[in-house]
């Protein structure tokens, strides 16, 4: 019995150099957020001043969090889910349905992705500003980009059978 | 038969809500049926930028916006919106009469159908604290609204320290202190409930607030002319009750924040110079950079000084 | 479309993840109505617009942080120092904790985010199951939503105000009518935890105090965080949103230039990890904003209180299907747009049976704060099985004692109003 708690991301798979590349940059961009919104409370409890565009970009970076950290989370197997069967993973069907799964899934984030498209060309015809200079639809692009690579994993996923788990 | 689906962030039960509900009922009357009007209120569509989005994809026709949510849309959207452009409140009515026209021009250049513009009011300065000098608001602190640019812009210039904030959180940094004042007309500030903080009033009208309903011509232009009219006519009618009914809300909240022991400040005719300046100053630099219109700017300010003079 | 919906039915028995069920079930909906089915990114991309919203990241990884740091064993030692005598002790502890930390982030299961790797560790090291701690720390997600200065107390004063409420409805108000119901949830998850703690009495330890003085200085930078970081919303430094930032700035600035217990590559991949939790979290999030949007559009909500209105007699029954009214809500929606659509609906019924404005908050938070973990769809089931590894079967199992001890709670909040009365005028 171990005292740490069965955290998910504890155990760690061989990390490739592209797991490695990417938990770098997964672990850049929240330390970026960090200081960001720590500069805006520090500004503003020293001298008084503020930028008035910190918090629109901080509220920003929320989604390309939700997308890089679930595109993350695809290619270590780890999205939420309902299993209703205790005893899935030792099934000898087990590997098909986890194929099965993984086309759906990639399906699913294909159709996003192109919905995604539609919405930076959308926002491209007479769209906002995220920044002075800097048009909203830049930052949306994380939508088809984030999710047509998920849709490349899960189908990648859907080839490769999962390496046996450990319990 | 047509249905409107209109969304908007003021919250079911505020006046605005209610006024809209009963033009929305006198233009399903007046057109037997043809025209029907859905609201979406308290904001649960998302915000201005959703809501736009929205109706380009056709799940919505409409938002009922502020001129500072539509400034993206249009130049002239935020108009009566400018900092210390008006100096006596009984100027804005004359002027709309002549004006209104360049808003809903810029509007249906875009691609929307203007509703109706209705006034909410006259927006003042509002502190804990002194607020009648420049030394005195070095020291405050003022909430400016996210993204806000021109309100930011302005109290730089005029020597006060923006703090922007989510409109959730001003309610907790006034009884923190995290800010001390804030810009509302006297009823909103009471219907957020941030009166209980404040102890004096500017009495310079900082900016009008301007609220507009558009809708997206592809579905307005279903619509035949007749019934077009008899809607319009309908939320004009609303429109006028919002704004007299607003201005005897502002009325009897400045006598209620006064019992309540809030100090009404006249600045000094110094003080108004300065601000005017500020304000001047700020809008030039936003024409400057192509995000206001010089053009109908430049005839408004004209207009004021003839009146001012005459 | 029947088709649609049956194949969406058999890809939820398979286990395909749950963002992708919510999401098709919400393209589905749309595609039925003819809608441009670019309206689910639309709704996906409102998580780069929810004021607030940035809590999780930044919560999330201050506490993955701190959860693969020493940190975890430090605070434990003060726990089990300090209170170790007292059965039932470290449990109350992490349900105050819980409790605090959720009147300050508003409830959308942050706490079990932030909180889970700290506390989990010092329960089952304090000797409890892994049943019962995953049960607790569900349970404890949503608790504390009725403290001031939560989010959605002062989100129902707004609306409520609005409303013109005879009496008038104030934030202060709801404010001191939330303290006691609150504390009820608190005491009565306490006696439970007690209950439990005396069944283990070979896990209580005497006090000691040169083992509690050694134990307070090892963890003399953890500590002071939380007054920290409530004392610099109180003194007006901070937004109460920003005690998120707040939080990660100091525990970074403590782990890796003071303790330096962290360097650089083991910081990236412990941020890495956090962000991948952020990442299986928000998605679900965002997709069930499309879904969200879908029952708002075609007005779910008000056609079903509109068909649960028509069959009322009486006050009471009024209370109860009210209460089930509001499970149902509370599973379903988010709980700021439950609060914008329920309680003008709500408002006029309940004047009518002649319940008080400021007691019907009451109701409506205790309710939706129970939502957040009703089987099957409460999102802290999902957000706790991720967290801790576990299937949702599990977590259900382990929370509902917790479940059912709240539901009394909310039982006797709602039909027993001085307790949230009693101190107003
Ligand atoms: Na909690
Ligand atoms: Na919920």
């Amino acid at each position: 019995m171990s005292e740490q708690p069965a955290d998910p991301q504890q155990e760690k798979d061989s990390p490739s150099l592209l797991h490695r590349v990417e938990s770098h940059i997964l672990g850049a961009a929240i330390v970026a957020l960090v200081l960001l919104a720590a500069w805006q409370i520090i500004r503003r409890a020293l001298f008084n001043e503020a930028w008035i565009h910190a918090d629109g970009l901080i509220r920003q970076s929320v989604l390309w969090l939700a997308v890089l950290g679930a595109l993350a989370a695809t290619g270590r197997r780890k999205h939420i889910a309902i299993e209703l069967d205790p005893k899935a993973d030792q099934r000898p069907w087990a590997a098909w349905k986890s194929r099965l799964v993984s086309l759906i899934s990639a399906a699913f984030c294909a159709t996003l992705a192109w919905y995604g498209w539609r919405l930076v060309e959308l926002e491209r015809d007479g769209g906002m500003e995220l920044l002075p200079g800097l048009p909203m639809w830049c930052s949306l692009l994380i939508l088809p980009i984030g999710f047509g690579l998920m849709a490349l994993r899960f189908g990648w996923q859907s080839i490769v059978a999962a390496k046996a788990e450990t319990p | 038969a047509q249905t409107l689906k209109i969304a908007t962030v003021a919250p079911e039960g505020s006046l605005w809500m209610t006024e809209m509900r009963a033009s929305a009922e006198r233009a399903e009357q007046a057109t037997e049926g043809r025209v029907k009007i859905k609201f979406y209120p308290g904001g649960v569509m998302g915000n201005d930028a959703t809501v736009l989005r929205k109706i380009k994809l056709g799940q919505l026709h409409g938002g009922a916006l502020t001129g500072s949510e539509l400034g993206g849309l249009s130049k002239n959207a935020q108009l009566y919106g400018l900092p210390f452009l008006f100096d006596d409140p009984a100027e804005i009515k004359p002027i709309r009469q002549q004006f209104d026209q360049y808003i809903r021009h810029d509007l249906n250049k875009a691609g929307y159908a203007v509703l109706s513009m209705t006034g909410v009011g006259f927006a003042y300065l509002m502190s804990s604290d002194d607020v009648g000098s420049r030394e005195a608001l070095e020291g405050r602190k003022i909430w400016v609204p996210q993204n806000d640019v021109i309100a930011e812009r302005t109290f730089r210039a005029g020597g006060v320290s923006p703090i922007p904030l989510a409109l959730p959180d001003v309610f907790t940094g006034l009884q923190t202190g995290l800010i001390d004042t804030v810009a509302n007309t006297t009823s909103g500030a009471i219907a957020l409930q941030w009166h209980s903080k404040m102890r004096r009033l500017l009495d310079l009208p900082l900016s009008y607030i301007l609220g507009y309903v558009v809708i997206d011509q592809r579905a307005w232009n279903k619509i035949s002319e007749a019934d077009q009219q008899a809607t319009l006519q309908a939320f004009a009618q609303g429109s006028d009750r919002i704004e007299s009914e607003n201005r005897r809300s502002d009325a009897s909240a400045l006598d209620a924040l006064k019992q309540l022991g809030v100090q009404v400040v006249q600045p000094s005719e110094s003080e108004r110079d300065r601000w005017r300046t500020v304000g001047r100053e700020v809008v030039d630099a936003l024409i400057a950079e192509s995000r206001l219109d010089g053009e109908v700017i430049g005839k408004l300010r004209a207009e004021l000084q003839r009146r001012r003079q005459g | 479309m029947i088709w649609a919906w049956l194949g969406l039915l058999l890809a939820a028995l398979l286990g395909v993840p749950l963002f992708v069920l919510i999401g098709a079930a919400a393209m589905i909906g749309f595609h039925q109505l003819d809608y441009d089915l670019t309206l689910v990114a639309v709704e996906f991309q409102r998580l780069g617009q929810l004021p607030g919203l940035e809590a999780i990241p930044l919560f999330a990884f201050a506490g993955t942080l701190l959860g693969q740091s020493e940190a975890p064993k430090r605070l434990l030692a003060v726990v089990q120092a300090w209170l170790g005598w007292l059965p039932g002790g470290v449990a109350i502890v992490a349900l105050c904790v819980c409790a605090l930390f959720t009147a300050f982030t508003g409830a959308s299961g942050v706490t079990i985010v932030a909180l889970g790797g700290l506390l989990y560790p010092a329960l089952v090291g304090a000797g409890y199951s892994r049943q019962f701690t995953l049960g607790l720390l569900t349970a404890g997600g949503s608790l504390g939503l009725l403290f001031a200065p939560s989010l959605p107390l002062i989100l129902y004063g707004f609306v409520a105000g609005q409303l013109g409420t005879d009496p008038p409805t104030t934030v202060e108000d709801l404010f001191i009518a939330g303290i006691v119901p609150g504390l009820l949830m608190v005491a009565a998850l306490s006696v439970l935890a007690v209950w439990r703690g005396l069944q283990r009495p070979q896990t209580r330890s005497r006090f000691e105090l040169a083992e509690g003085l050694s134990s307070l200085r090892k963890a003399a930078w953890e500590l002071p965080l939380p007054v920290l970081v409530l004392s610099s919303i109180y003194a007006g430094w901070v937004a109460a949103s920003e005690a998120a930032a707040l939080t990660a700035l100091y525990v970074l600035v403590v782990l890796v230039l003071i303790r330096r217990e962290m360097k650089l590559p083991r910081l990236l991949d412990a941020a890495a990890d956090s962000v991948r939790l952020i990442g299986a979290i928000l998605v679900v999030l965002g997709m069930a904003l499309a879904l969200s949007n879908w029952l708002i559009d075609q007005e779910v909500p008000s056609r079903l209180f509109e068909w649960i209105s028509a069959r009322i007699e009486s006050p009471w029954v009024f209370l109860l299907l009210l209460n089930l009214f509001l499970l149902a809500v509370g599973m379903l929606l988010d709980i700021f747009s439950a609060i914008v659509i329920l309680v003008p609906l709500l408002m006029p019924v309940a004047a009518g049976f002649g319940i008080h404005p400021v007691h019907l908050g009451i109701i409506l938070l205790a309710n939706l704060q129970l939502g957040y973990f009703t089987p099957p769809v409460g999102m802290n089931l999902f957000i706790a099985s991720y967290r801790f590894d576990a299937p949702v079967t599990t977590l259900v199992r382990a929370s509902w004692p917790f479940f059912l001890v709240l539901l009394g709670c909310v039982l006797l909040i709602t039909w027993w109003s001085t307790l949230s009365l009693f101190a107003i005028g």
